[in-house]
């Protein structure tokens, strides 16, 4: 599976988006268009994507851009994953 | 009946909520909840009433303490450490059995599950069974996360670059508090968390390990299956129930409770079969 479908499938296990999964692709907006992404969320959601992808996420690294788009934070995965 | 009480410790007082069932229907039984750590407790109380009432309809005792430093027991958050939350543990056990109550059971949720499954560990003969509920399983990295709400919230603020985890944990170290989303986070309770992990602390009862996953046939997450099979190997009677369900104690909408119907369920089925 691509890093976007995953990362896809651990936000809406995250948000508990349901239905609304269907509808997220990589220009949907993340930060600040969810109402359910707040700081509690925004943390589960990096352990999430830690623990899925085997990575390891420095906060050094993160600012509200990795955070803009599903494809932001997709490609951000995907950098950590070549690290 | 629920009677709310406040039972006095070493320092102060704490918050105790009785679940007591009545004469006709007592088992001889009774659970000690130990609480999940700073939010997560907030986020978690209203599926823990409610398991707590189920587990009370089958005869079974149960208290729910709130920790030192925690809710609405006495002292600050930022005095706490891990050994006076131990101390709370042993006191909260110490009451039952004073109540009458011949066999204990601990009942930990998240860090509390840590918590809970170290003071089994010490007490070998004390405790029946203990039941966890999503425990953390590195104190290590449940900090981290702690710390990152943070670096999250200086995120979502718009804030220019805040305070990074490693920057708070050279504070830590050094010696200074933090504070992390209104909780005044103190050095001797982060060296603490640093140094629980909940590998070497199986207990010698039997466990009973629930985990919440999205979604139904879902396997749980690799460092919890990891960790079942190890105790397993090491001798441990384990039982691992996986359910559906969100992930209430941190759950996204703030302002918002999240129900966990299956997690309860499951907890009562199980409190059910003992014997």
């Amino acid at each position: 599976m691509a890093t976007i479908d995953r990362v896809r499938t651990v936000i809406a296990d995250v948000l508990q988006l349901g239905a609304r999964r269907d509808s997220l692709v990589a220009s949907s907006p993340l930060l600040g268009s969810l109402p359910e992404l707040d700081s509690m969320a925004v943390v589960a959601l990096i352990t999430a994507l830690e623990e899925n992808f085997g990575i390891v996420i420095d906060d050094d690294q993160l600012d509200a851009s990795t955070f803009a788009t599903l494809g932001s934070l997709a490609e951000f995965v995907d950098q950590r994953l070549s690290d | 009946m629920v009677e709310a009480f406040f039972l006095p410790a070493r320092t102060g007082v704490r918050l105790c909520v009785h679940h007591r069932p009545n004469e006709r229907s007592a088992t001889g039984r009774a659970v000690v909840f130990v609480p999940p750590f700073a939010e997560e407790m907030n986020k978690s109380r209203h599926v823990v009433a409610q398991t707590a009432r189920r587990i009370c309809d089958m005869g079974i005792g149960v208290l729910l303490i709130d920790l030192y430093g925690c809710g609405d027991s006495s002292g600050d958050f930022a005095d706490a450490t891990w050994d006076t939350w131990r101390e709370d543990v042993a006191l909260a056990t110490d009451w039952l059995q004073i109540c009458g109550y011949r066999r204990v059971v601990l009942w930990g949720m998240r860090l509390g599950g840590l918590l809970a499954a170290e003071c089994a560990l010490a007490a070998p003969t004390l405790y029946d069974r203990c039941i966890l509920w999503q425990p953390v399983i590195s104190g290590e990295a449940f900090l981290t996360q702690f710390l990152r709400l943070r670096v999250a919230n200086a995120m979502l603020s718009g804030a220019a670059a805040g305070t990074s985890v490693a920057q708070l944990r050279t504070s830590l170290l050094a010696g200074e508090a933090v504070e992390i989303a209104g909780y005044r986070l103190s050095p001797g309770l982060a060296s603490g968390l640093i140094a629980r992990t909940l590998l070497p602390a199986r207990p010698s009862c039997p466990i009973e390990w629930f985990e919440v996953v999205a979604e139904r046939g879902r396997p749980p997450a690799p460092a919890t299956a990891r960790l079942v099979d190890e105790w397993r190997a090491a001798g441990s009677t384990l039982s691992l129930s996986v359910v559906e369900g969100e992930a209430f104690w941190g759950t996204a909408n703030s302002a918002e409770l999240v129900q966990c119907p299956t997690l309860v369920e499951a907890t009562a089925l199980a409190a059910g079969a003992w014997t």
